[in-house]
């Protein structure tokens, strides 16, 4: 007889009988119940593959993806439905995106708060004959767009640059970025995972060429969906796909299509996914992205003016909550932020990431490289009370390494 | 020999995506419309298109040209074809 599996239960500290969920930067949770409801509706009653044959289940599969398409290009400003790209996160997105256009012997630009789901892409295209120049940004994290105009060179094709860093939250200088671009006739990739539905955003007026989103922080989507914005500036003829095959359309070609979306869609699509992206993204919508917005602007605030004050908390980026989204990194001094995640969670029930965050070269410019730092990030179901049980652990975990009590 | 008279227009799409998003143009437009399975014969395209009545097949197809819906083409169905109809 084989042995049952351990029970998956977890155990809490009896201070903190539920988890204080502060990981939303790695992907927002609670989801609204309109989410898992419109998975499991979709599951149950259409489980058919869109756009793959006649019935009328497979077409109303169809609708159901359209309807995601039509939910992220109306609170992303798209004009276009067809112009937003489904596949299964921001990073896909974003290698669709460098490895698609960027040729040997052409040149990019890049910042150094990117996170590695731009600059692995990166590194591979450069190990393979493209010219690379990441643009240093402040000890705080902040970028200075002249730095970006200065890095051009007559091979630049494109400048890539993450919207908010996945670290400390910092709204980098996207639109300033995007009027160099534009002057240079260059074309701009916008990595917007923590800022799409965190922010109020019109992709047609932002100046980005191609923007990639995730569906599952802040647009409170299911894991595995996500997404690029293809602007109209966009060659599409030198744009190739990372995946070819089929796409229900052109059937009787061997060939990809060549038009949007299908030519960059190959293979069944993660309907049960979209479905709960649309649920996701409409639920935010009668919420109000700047209502939420608001709410988490408070508590980023009430949080960063709590850490400011304990003794022996450094408090990362610019430590102002109107230049951030709701993302806070810090350091306790004597404690590897390993320790304070683990006591966090343990003893105080607060899920927290703690590390380098994937973003390696963030951490090198806020000078946190290599321990790393410990992350707190806000969503909307998030409260005061959260924020503040938050305040006390931190503060008891300082006092305990100013005291010399921690394990490290 | 009498003229003949059509029922329906079908209008051929490049994709699934493009015949959900004529649908939905047509629909807010008021037209009444359905997607069906294509005739073989006549496309090698997604598998559905987009069927109006014959009646408003002008005023549909300035709503999916507006709406930039790509139509591979058109089939129009008479009204002694046999086929079901919206």
């Amino acid at each position: 007889m084989k042995p049952e599996m351990p029970s998956p239960m977890i155990h809490f500290h009896k201070r903190a009988p539920r988890v204080i969920y502060l990981d939303n930067a790695a992907t927002s949770r609670p989801k609204p119940p309109e989410v898992p409801a419109a998975m499991a509706r979709f599951l149950e009653e259409v489980g058919a593959n869109p756009g793959r044959s006649g019935h009328r289940l497979s077409i109303e599969a169809a609708r159901v993806v359209y309807r995601a398409r039509e939910a992220v290009a109306e609170l992303l400003g798209v004009a276009d439905p067809l112009r937003v790209i489904f596949c299964a996160n921001a990073t896909y997105a974003l290698n669709l995106a460098l490895r698609g256009l960027v040729r040997p012997g052409r040149h990019v630009v890049t910042t150094g708060m990117e996170h590695n789901s731009v600059m692995r892409p990166l590194r591979a295209l450069e190990a393979a004959g493209t010219g690379l120049t990441v643009v240093d940004c402040s000890a705080q994290g902040v970028l200075d767009p002249a730095a970006v105009e200065r890095a051009l060179r007559p091979e630049t094709i494109m400048i890539v640059m993450t919207h908010a860093s996945n670290v400390v939250g910092t709204l980098m200088p996207v639109k300033e970025v995007a009027e160099i671009a534009r002057a240079h006739g260059l074309l701009l990739l916008v990595d917007a995972a923590q800022s799409a539905g965190a922010l109020p955003m019109d992709f047609e007026s932002s100046g980005a060429d191609l923007l990639a989103f995730t569906g599952h922080k802040a647009l409170y989507g299911p894991t595995g969906t996500g997404g690029l914005l293809i602007g109209r500036r966009v060659d599409l003829a030198g744009f190739e796909p990372l995946t070819r095959g089929g796409t229900g359309s052109d059937s009787d070609a061997e060939l990809q299509p060549e038009f949007l979306p299908d030519k960059f869609e190959s293979g069944t699509m993660n309907a049960v996914g979209l479905a709960g992206l649309e649920a996701g993204v409409r639920w935010l919508r009668e919420q109000g992205v700047e209502e939420i917005r608001s709410r988490e602007h408070r508590l980023t605030a009430r949080l960063l003016e709590g850490l400011s004050e304990i003794r022996g908390v450094g408090v990362k980026g610019t430590g102002d909550a109107s230049k951030q989204l709701p993302v806070v990194s810090f350091t306790i001094a004597g404690l590897d932020p390993g320790e304070i995640g683990l006591r966090l969670d343990n003893e105080f029930g607060i899920a927290a990431r703690v590390g380098l965050h994937c973003s390696p070269a963030t951490h090198q410019t806020l000078g946190t490289f290599p321990t790393g730092a410990v992350r707190l990030s806000l969503g909307a179901f998030n409260s005061a009370s959260e924020v503040d049980h938050t305040l006390r652990a931190v503060q008891e975990l300082a006092r305990d390494a100013d005291n010399g009590a921690c394990r490290t | 020999m009498s003229a003949t008279t059509y029922r329906h227009r079908l209008y051929l799409v490049l994709s699934a995506s493009h015949a959900i998003k004529g649908e939905s143009a047509l629909l807010r437009a008021g037209i009444p419309c359905a997607l069906i399975p294509a005739p073989r014969a006549a496309s090698s395209q997604c598998g559905v298109c987009l069927q109006v009545g014959f009646e408003t097949r002008e005023e549909a197809g300035d709503v999916l040209q507006k709406a930039g819906v790509q139509v591979a083409g058109t089939v129009d169905i008479p009204a002694d074809s046999g086929r079901a109809g919206i």
